[in-house]
């Protein structure tokens, strides 16, 4: 029985740093031993965990899930999953997603609502409102670019454009 | 007070009876934050999806009572449309026993009378036999009951003795 290839990717709410490739493939294949994660990112760069010297991410076939430490901001990217029987050949299986992790974004803003329950004056001043909808916006942008464009350029700059604003937050809010 | 559920279900109908009333603010010269409904709906966004992904998130509660300030007059009308909201009377989770009527054949000895139920309990005891409340010097509270301190009492000897055991705080 061949296999129908399928995987999900869930970035973690307390560790944005971290994400989980879940396999969800169904049917069964004896050949494969071993899968490859490709991330393409929007600058045309591949996404590896730090110490991966090869543009891929190795991922024993016995393990139906892999927790990488992979990102340090709200990140697009086009993702390839390979499923090989010898990988010195070519896949027998590939399948593509486009995927986003934005929860830096998320718990950045909720940070900030935390601020407003405790402490309003802090952060109550005229650019507090105006900049968390731009937030908001971006990341509505980047969710519907993903979803619905499969575009991760405009995602990730949209993605960017919160970034900015994080770095410098002290500036926005 | 709305649970956290509660003020998320409601938050987008909120947002939308801002945005009107807004609008007819406007006509009637009423003061109304006439950004309202962008404050509700994106701190609404923000919350939303934090609790879609862990509701126990820390501050969740906080938050939500923030976005409850927010929505305000608009939060309690959103109820009327969603039907949710509701206050349920706090239901005990089992029933209390404040009343323990036993006699002396339930002593497991002549004065200790055991019963988890009364452990650690605010106790009234009355002794049916002498008609009176007995006072706090005459018995003493164990770790799995009571002994009765009072001199001659012997259960064993009186199975017919007859106690109420009052739980002040059951």
């Amino acid at each position: 029985m061949a296999l129908n290839p399928n995987f999900t990717s869930t970035e973690d709410l307390y560790s944005n740093n971290l994400v989980t490739f879940n396999d969800t493939s169904t049917g069964t294949d004896g050949t494969i031993t071993v899968r490859h994660i490709s991330i393409l990112l929007a600058d045309g760069t591949y996404l590896v965990p730090t110490g991966t010297s090869t543009t891929y991410i190795v991922w024993d076939y016995a393990n139906s899930s892999i927790l990488l430490d992979l990102i340090t901001k709200s990140t697009a990217g086009t993702v390839t999953v390979e499923w090989f029987a010898d990988p010195s050949q070519a896949a027998i299986y590939t399948l593509t997603k486009y995927e986003e992790w934005n929860l830096y974004d998320y718990v950045f803003l909720f940070g900030l609502l935390g601020n407003q329950t405790s402490k309003p004056i802090v952060v109550d001043d005229i650019g507090y409102w105006p900049n968390s909808w731009y937030m908001c916006t971006n990341i509505f942008q980047a969710e519907n670019a993903i979803t619905k464009m499969n575009d991760t350029y405009s995602a990730q700059a949209a993605l960017d454009r919160n970034q900015e604003l994080i770095d410098n937050q002290s500036k926005f809010f | 007070m709305p649970t956290n559920a509660d003020i998320l279900n409601n938050a987008p109908i909120a947002c939308v009876l801002a945005g009107n009333d807004i609008e007819n603010g406007d006509l009637f010269g009423q003061r109304i934050d006439p950004l309202l409904a962008q404050k509700i709906y994106s701190t609404y966004f923000v919350i939303n999806k934090i609790y879609t992904l862990d509701p126990n998130y820390s501050g969740m509660n906080a938050a939500c009572l923030y976005l409850w300030e927010l929505m305000n007059k608009y939060g309690i009308r959103a109820m009327g449309y969603s039907g949710s909201g509701s206050v349920a009377p706090p239901t005990p989770s089992g029933s209390f026993t404040y009343l323990i009527p036993i006699t002396g054949a339930d002593f497991t000895d002549a004065t200790n009378y055991d019963n988890p139920k009364i452990v650690g309990k605010i106790l009234q005891i009355f002794w049916n036999d002498i008609n009176r409340y007995i006072l706090s010097s005459e018995y003493a509270q164990t770790s799995t009951g009571i002994n009765i301190l009072i001199p001659g009492f012997d259960a064993t000897a009186n199975p017919t003795y007859e106690l109420l055991i009052y739980i002040v705080n059951p």
